[in-house]
């Protein structure tokens, strides 16, 4: 397997704050794997994943990573002043991609997140879970290596989140990019993931091998028993 | 809660009609009329009211004077005002430093540093430059501080999002930034409106701060009209200036403001 990502004694410190969010760091993430952080409130999870979006800089250490990176936010992050497709193609309009190119990204992504026929709806006019495949369309459209999940689905109802979680299994599986997800669900992360990061307080106290066949089942044995070990192992961090 | 009650109030009143929005203009311009003339007959029983004196021309080339210059005043407060919010809320330290400094700008009375202002301005020969200078001062800080206000209230998710997306500069300003503030600049600009009337009757009369000066110093408007012929015992010019300024301050609301402030929804966050 080839390292698409990787954290070498990597520390994060909020100076103004006296906050150390994450110390001495090391982690690897493979092309193409669905990777899950999950650990307590403040514990550094979503500060790993802004590291990589590059949206903050480390104090120390050393990160590989691709430049395409690309996120999905747990607000969705949409413009409301913006339509659907609008909010899509922004990121290629800014870039400057020709508009017959904007317009075949935006309609593939859309068409794949199912929302074509609402291209020309705002964000206000849609669900949450709607909402929030607008969000993976844009983030997908700018055709990135790696795309960042950050606690996506926290704002959904149960029976969304279940249909969020079949089309994010979709996509990951169509297009084959490397996915890293934070979630404040273990449930999420053993159902969905190929590894997951059982983090303590500033860094990683485990990574955990989800050896589990796919399509999972929620009630499945094998699935319940790997939950109960990593919840153990979350109650003693 | 009492927040969001106001709110509920202002959600109402740009959404009032056309009917009950120049109905009740035309309740305030008769209880007017009737209270001044009331006021007129006691100050001076026998001149109260000399139609004669009336021009409509000079009222109609007074209200577009001070249109103009209360416009032009906005235009000049709406491009500073921009670059000075984008420049306060740039970074943590920058706040630190200019947002106690400009809070005590806006703090000193505008009309402290008129004297000097107009005197410079008549010694380049510009007594227009004076009024608009002042307005312009007026209306600025009321601009930038609901702009700073707004660029507070953005989205964290949505400022990463431009990060992670490079979205910035220019392209950033344009697509998220002023979008993002349009309801601020929209509140902002009513409330430098709102300053800028009151102000005007001021601004516009300028010969009280020119040594020996004269009536004829000042530069024609709504404004200036309303000082000067109160003093000058034309009741009727007086009366006339009052309301046409109310039915201009009324316009400007229902066919701008109210506008712009029910699109400025569309600008908003849940």
């Amino acid at each position: 397997m080839t390292e698409i990502i990787s954290f070498k004694n990597v520390s994060r410190v909020y100076k103004a704050a006296k906050v150390t969010a994450i110390s001495d760091v090391n982690l690897n993430i493979f092309e193409g794997e669905f990777f899950c952080l999950v650990g307590p409130s403040g514990c550094g999870k979503s500060t790993i994943l802004r590291l990589i979006g590059n949206i903050e800089l480390p104090t120390s250490g050393k990160i590989e990573k691709p430049e395409e990176v690309s996120m999905v936010f747990q607000t969705g992050a949409l413009l409301p002043w913006m339509t659907v497709e609008e909010n899509v193609s922004l990121v290629n309009k800014v870039k400057g991609l020709s508009a017959r190119d904007i317009e075949q990204q935006t309609t593939k992504y859309l068409r794949m997140v199912d929302l074509e026929p609402f291209r020309f709806r705002y964000p206000r006019e849609l669900s949450g879970g709607q909402r929030q495949r607008v969000g993976i369309a844009r983030a997908l459209s700018v055709e990135p290596k790696v795309l960042l999940l950050d606690e996506p689905f926290s704002a959904l109802d149960p029976v969304t989140t279940d249909e969020m979680h079949e089309y994010l299994l979709k996509i990951w599986q169509e297009t084959g990019k490397t996915i890293v997800m934070v979630s404040h669900s273990l449930e999420e992360a053993v159902l969905l993931s190929d590894r997951i990061a059982v983090m303590k307080q500033g860094g990683i106290k485990e990574v955990i091998d989800v050896k589990l066949k796919r399509p999972r089942k929620e009630d499945s044995k094998e699935l319940l028993k790997l939950f109960e070990e990593i919840k153990k192992m979350l109650e003693t961090s | 809660m009492a927040i969001r009650h106001y709110h509920h109030h202002y959600h109402f009143s740009y959404l009032t009609s056309k009917k009950r929005h120049f109905s009740s203009t035309l309740i305030v311009i008769t209880i007017l009329t009737v209270i001044f003339i009331a006021l007129f007959n006691f100050i001076t029983p026998h001149s109260a009211l000399n139609l004669s004196q009336l021009s409509p021309t000079v009222i109609l080339l007074a209200s577009f004077n001070t249109l103009f210059r209360l416009l032009i005043s906005y235009i000049f407060a709406l491009i500073f005002s921009v670059p000075i919010a984008l420049l306060i809320t740039k970074s943590e330290r920058t706040e630190r430093i200019l947002l106690p400094i400009t809070d005590i700008i806006q703090s000193v009375p505008i009309l402290a540093f008129f004297p000097v202002v107009v005197l410079v301005f008549i010694k380049l020969n510009a007594t227009e430059g004076a009024v608009i200078f002042i307005l312009f001062m007026a209306m600025l800080w009321n601009l930038v501080f609901s702009m700073i206000g707004g660029l507070k209230t953005i989205p964290k998710d949505l400022l990463d999002a431009s990060k992670i997306f490079e979205i910035k500069g220019l392209s950033k300003l344009r697509y998220i930034t002023i979008p993002a503030i349009f309801p601020y600049i929209i509140t902002g600009s009513l409330l430098a409106w709102a300053q800028g009337w009151s102000l005007l009757i001021v601004a516009e009369a300028l010969h009280s701060y020119i040594p020996n000066g004269t009536v004829n110093n000042d530069p024609l408007g709504l404004g200036s009209l309303l000082v000067n012929s109160f003093y000058q015992g034309q009741n009727a010019v007086f009366l006339g200036s009052l309301i046409a300024m109310i039915i201009l301050i009324t316009l400007i609301n229902f066919f701008v403001w109210q506008k712009l402030l029910h699109l400025s929804e569309r600008f908003k966050f849940d």
